[in-house]
């Protein structure tokens, strides 16, 4: 069953082949047998799962399943679950029982998805790795000695390592994209403001997104489509009506206008990297669409850009993390002032200090101006080189990450090499664009992703490019080796 | 309710953390200019005095990496610096949208027990903290 996509997986529950309740405790058996090497999971909840697969059960029996009832899934653990522990991979929220479901978590629920348990990832979704957990770093079920990649680390490795079909994960600024393509599998960040962000605990509000993992664009466009549209309890949520994505998944590429930006093909691209970039780009144009070489000349400044927005944002947002109302306290605090620092100094780790700090001095007097308000208008620059190209091209293709997994340890001791891993996905975070990444082979036996960038709400584009091209290429049914 | 005159006391509408941009800007040097290029690093003490805005206690170990991580990671910022933005409008949410409003009804039922639950120290209703009053 675990070599089944979600697709297929609902058909079979409703052949009769097998319960959700069967399918479920595969699931949770496969956790407790492949996890302990891989640790993509912090909380494993079997007893929720089974209760929740047995009401999907019944439902069946009673004819009211939909597409996704009972096909378990696994959280990334930045979305609030009642009830369930919500710890953001840091200390600081280790004993945080959240008492509410994010509405990601509360809509795929209503649609009959099973909740597994909560996944792996970076400290408050702060890196590129994986490695800044409090829970310990997840490892690549493609080569154990390497990174998944970050944030969502957990979840992406969960999702290739076929322990659940698919999990939740946010995109602030390649948390979904790049952790995709270095497991290699398929990761969706819809546009800013597509799917609601109430209960997603927030790092840096202006770029953070909540998307899916899957096996194939056709299995996220199920998840996407469950989890997108308007929520009135997030101020930045869109008034627009969500396309059927499923629906959507036959049109052909033939006459699609394909950007290929420069930018993305220059120095700093491994050889393996490109080598099977440039073959995913051929399998495109046999299919009928139409390659055009574009730029986007300011795209080098979306690190420097994300690098002020981003801690700025984060420093603001995790100012409610005191000591005082939920989260970490400190042991005999002196007074009130010890007790705010302590509590922050030992609850956060070190890689979201240095950023509390950057944002801190970022948005300080004598320095707003030289750097949030600069990095505002570059941030507009970035956004009008993505506008132009959409003038000419329907999608933009290039590599989701420069390279493949890196070894873990390798960057944990320099915080600017890990954020120059972000080079190719910041600049769609900035934009608000929807971006994708999806298998395209292999380099040195790790996998590359291709990642597709859309115009704004044009997810169901991304979805359908993505489609077509699994239609011609293996790559997304290419499951490591098990390791246990 | 003793809190207030006993070992704890309320702690009230929490607003110190939020950024600062008033007070502080005595505490940093300016940016060196050297052969024209704008040259950033943060000294211990400096990482010391914005720590301390951000309420966040650093480990005095951790200073001197923390001294070098930020100074480098505001090296790389400073590649902003390069581009001429003059005329360019700052760019705050990526959609260009404004934030929406409702109308100002009370929406939300009260479930103090609820999210005190989850507090740290709870007494009669309201959060402890250490005392602020002598």
């Amino acid at each position: 069953m675990h070599e089944l996509g979600i697709a297929e997986l609902a058909r079979g529950l409703d052949a009769g082949e097998y319960s959700s309740e069967e399918l479920t405790r595969e699931v949770l058996s496969r956790i407790e047998r492949l996890d302990k090497t891989l640790n993509t999971f912090i909380t494993v909840d079997a007893e929720g799962a089974l209760a929740a697969a047995r009401g999907a059960d019944e439902r069946r029996a009673a004819g009211q399943a939909g597409p996704l009832t009972g096909i378990p899934l696994a959280h990334k653990d930045i979305f609030c679950t009642n009830g369930l522990r919500t710890s953001c991979g840091s200390r600081m929220l280790d004993s945080f029982i959240a008492p509410y479901d994010a509405a990601v978590v509360e809509r795929l629920g209503a649609n009959g998805m099973v909740n597994v348990g909560k996944t792996n990832m970076d400290e408050f979704a702060m890196g590129s790795s994986n490695e800044t957990s409090y829970y310990g770093p997840v490892r690549n079920p493609w080569d154990t000695g390497r990174v998944p990649g970050g944030s969502s680390g957990g979840s992406a490795a969960a999702v290739a390592a076929r322990l659940v079909p698919a999990a939740t994960g946010t995109d602030t600024g390649g948390s979904i994209r790049q952790p995709a393509a270095l497991c290699g599998i398929t990761g969706i960040k819809p546009t800013y403001g597509r799917v609601s962000r109430w209960g997603m605990i927030a790092f840096a509000s202006s770029l953070d997104q909540g998307g899916v993992f899957a096996r194939s664009a056709e299995d996220a466009a199920m998840v996407l489509g469950a989890m997108a549209g308007f929520d009135e309890r997030d101020s930045t949520s869109v008034e627009q009506v969500v396309p059927d994505y499923s629906a959507a998944l036959d049109q052909p590429l033939k006459g699609l206008k394909v950007g290929l930006p420069k930018e993305f093909f220059g120095e700093g691209l491994e050889d393996g990297v490109r080598a099977a970039v440039d073959a995913a780009i051929a399998v495109l144009k046999e299919q009928g669409a139409e390659l055009r070489e574009v730029s986007l000349p300011n795209l080098g400044l979306s690190v420097p850009t994300y690098y002020v927005i981003a801690p700025a944002e984060c420093s603001s947002n995790l100012s409610r993390y005191d000591g005082v109302r939920f989260g970490y306290r400190c042991e005999d605090p002196r007074d009130l002032e010890d007790m705010y620092k302590r509590s922050r100094g030992e609850g956060f780790g070190a890689e979201v200090q240095r950023r509390i700090l950057v944002g801190t001095y970022a948005l300080s007097a004598g320095y707003y101006d030289a750097y949030y308000l600069k990095a505002q208008q570059c941030r507009r620059l970035i956004s009008e080189d993505f506008r132009k190209a959409f003038e000419a091209v329907d999608v933009l293709v290039g590599p989701t990450a420069p390279e493949t997994a890196f070894g873990l340890g390798e960057r944990a001791d320099d915080p600017v090499k890990m954020y120059l891993s972000d080079i190719n996905t910041l600049a769609v975070n900035l934009a608000g664009l929807p971006g994708m990444s999806i298998p395209a082979g292999f380099a040195d036996g790790l996998p590359v992703g291709l990642q597709l960038i859309g115009n704004y709400f044009d997810e169901g584009r991304l979805l359908a490019v993505a489609h077509q091209y699994q239609q011609h290429t293996d790559w997304h049914r290419r499951a490591p080796e098990e390791q246990s | 309710m003793a809190g207030i005159f006993g070992k704890h006391t309320i702690c009230g509408n929490f607003r110190a953390l939020l950024p600062m941009r008033a007070d502080c800007g005595v505490l940093f040097t300016s940016p060196v200019h050297i052969h024209g290029e704008i040259l950033m690093s943060l000294s211990p003490e400096e990482v010391r005095a914005v720590a301390h805005l951000a309420r966040l206690a650093v480990d005095e170990q951790r200073i001197p990496d923390y001294s070098r991580d930020l100074s480098r990671i505001l090296e790389l910022v400073e590649q902003m610096q390069a581009v001429d933005t003059a005329s360019v409008e700052p760019m705050a949410h990526p959609l260009d949208m404004a934030q929406r409003l409702r109308p100002d009804e009370v929406t939300e039922p009260n479930q103090r027990e609820r999210f005190q639950a989850i507090a740290p120290a709870v007494e009669d209703g309201v959060y402890l903290v250490p005392r602020v009053i002598e």
